[in-house]
């Protein structure tokens, strides 16, 4: 079989996790995120790995070495693993995409769900502090901002789209017709 | 587990650090730990050429970034987490850098500077092409290297240490004078 790249794009809580979580288990991929190797700097420094922390690391590798410089080191890691399905979560910019594109077997996949939906997963998960005191408006404001603000060109750019509106069951489906 | 003795080790480049580690671990075992193993492999991960520039640059924006104590503060969490009663710290260069040792492992902390002539370190550091680009600097780039912020403060450092090593002779002696250092501590 040949090998996949499926590089994810979407708005908060689409479903993109679910859709890395369920290749990663049903189909062994690899999966990376761009905090990945974030967190094993913080890491490999002793610091606490805190939103914070990422955010202020993130802003100093890109200012001295280039806006770019996580996304050619995502680029990088896949092209040199060799495991036949990888996936890719959190592709936000175009810019990030520009360096996966090249790469042979490489899928731009937009997860699309309702705003309602997505506003009610977000809160029953509660994955960050606050998150389950948000307002809905709250929520339609934080995603015009700076981290997430391309997310539409990007989708706009996808080959393929997932849509995540009903059952897990479905979801699955569509993740299974994806990698065929 | 006995009482964990720790030896920072500072100099300036190509002075003799790693050989002196060598020495000593020949003899007596021990671990060595290097900021710049922690630099090294950061740079790695960022598929950044881990040249000598390269390493000083990723140690200075680290330090702005997030505090100027970041790297000693990682190496003293490494050395709580070796298992080895005799640890080499090897790196030691700024203002500050010496204290957090001391802070927590008083007397057991003990600081060696060595250091050589710089022609002599300049000629040793093209032999040996530990860091990307090392065997291809001039003289003048090398001593260039030497006043960058992670390097100028060391000769005054290097001062306070409690044991002080010229290594301008031949290996036999610097491993004699090492020696004698040891059956000390």
């Amino acid at each position: 079989m040949n090998k996949i790249i499926i590089g994810l794009t979407g708005k908060m809580a689409s479903g993109k996790g679910e859709i890395a979580s369920y290749l990663q288990t049903h189909h062994n991929a690899t999966t990376y995120q761009f905090s990945t190797i974030l967190r094993d700097i913080l890491d490999r420094l002793h610091k606490d790995i805190s939103r914070s922390s990422m955010q202020n690391l993130s802003t100093t590798l890109r200012q001295n070495f280039g806006e770019n410089i996580l996304a050619s080191v995502i680029a990088e890691d896949v092209k040199k693993n060799e495991n036949n399905i990888i996936v890719v979560d959190g592709i936000r910019r175009m810019a990030d995409v520009k360096y996966l594109t090249d790469i042979e077997g490489f899928k731009l996949t937009a997860v699309m769900a309702n705003d309602k939906i997505r506003f009610e997963r977000l809160v029953a998960r509660n994955q960050n502090t606050g998150d389950d005191k948000k307002t809905f408006e709250k929520f339609l404001e934080d995603e015009k901002k700076e981290a997430d603000r391309e997310i539409p060109i990007v989708i706009k750019k996808a080959n393929t789209k997932i849509t995540n509106n009903d059952s897990l069951k479905k979801l699955h489906k569509q993740i299974e017709d994806l990698i065929k | 587990m006995k009482k964990k003795k720790i030896i920072g080790i500072i100099g300036e480049q190509a002075g003799g650090k790693g050989a002196v580690s060598n020495i000593i671990r020949k003899r007596y075992g021990g671990t060595r730990l290097t900021t710049s193993d922690i630099l090294r492999r950061t740079l790695d991960s960022l598929y950044i050429p881990s040249s000598r520039e390269n390493l000083i640059n990723l140690a200075l924006i680290l330090k702005k970034g997030f505090e100027n104590k970041i790297l000693m503060y990682a190496m003293l969490r490494d050395v709580e987490n070796t298992n080895d009663d005799l640890i080499i710290v090897d790196g030691i260069r700024m203002p500050g850098d010496v204290e957090p040792f001391k802070e927590e492992y008083g007397k057991d902390f003990h600081l060696i500077y060595i250091t050589a002539d710089a022609k002599l370190r300049y000629e040793r550091s093209l032999k040996r092409g530990e860091k990307a680009g090392e065997s291809d600097a001039s003289f003048d780039d090398f001593t260039k290297n030497g006043k960058k912020e992670t390097e100028k403060h060391i000769p005054k450092i290097g001062k306070t240490a409690e044991f002080i090593i010229e290594n301008n002779d031949s290996e036999e002696e610097l491993e004699e004078k090492v020696f004698k250092i040891m059956e000390k501590i």
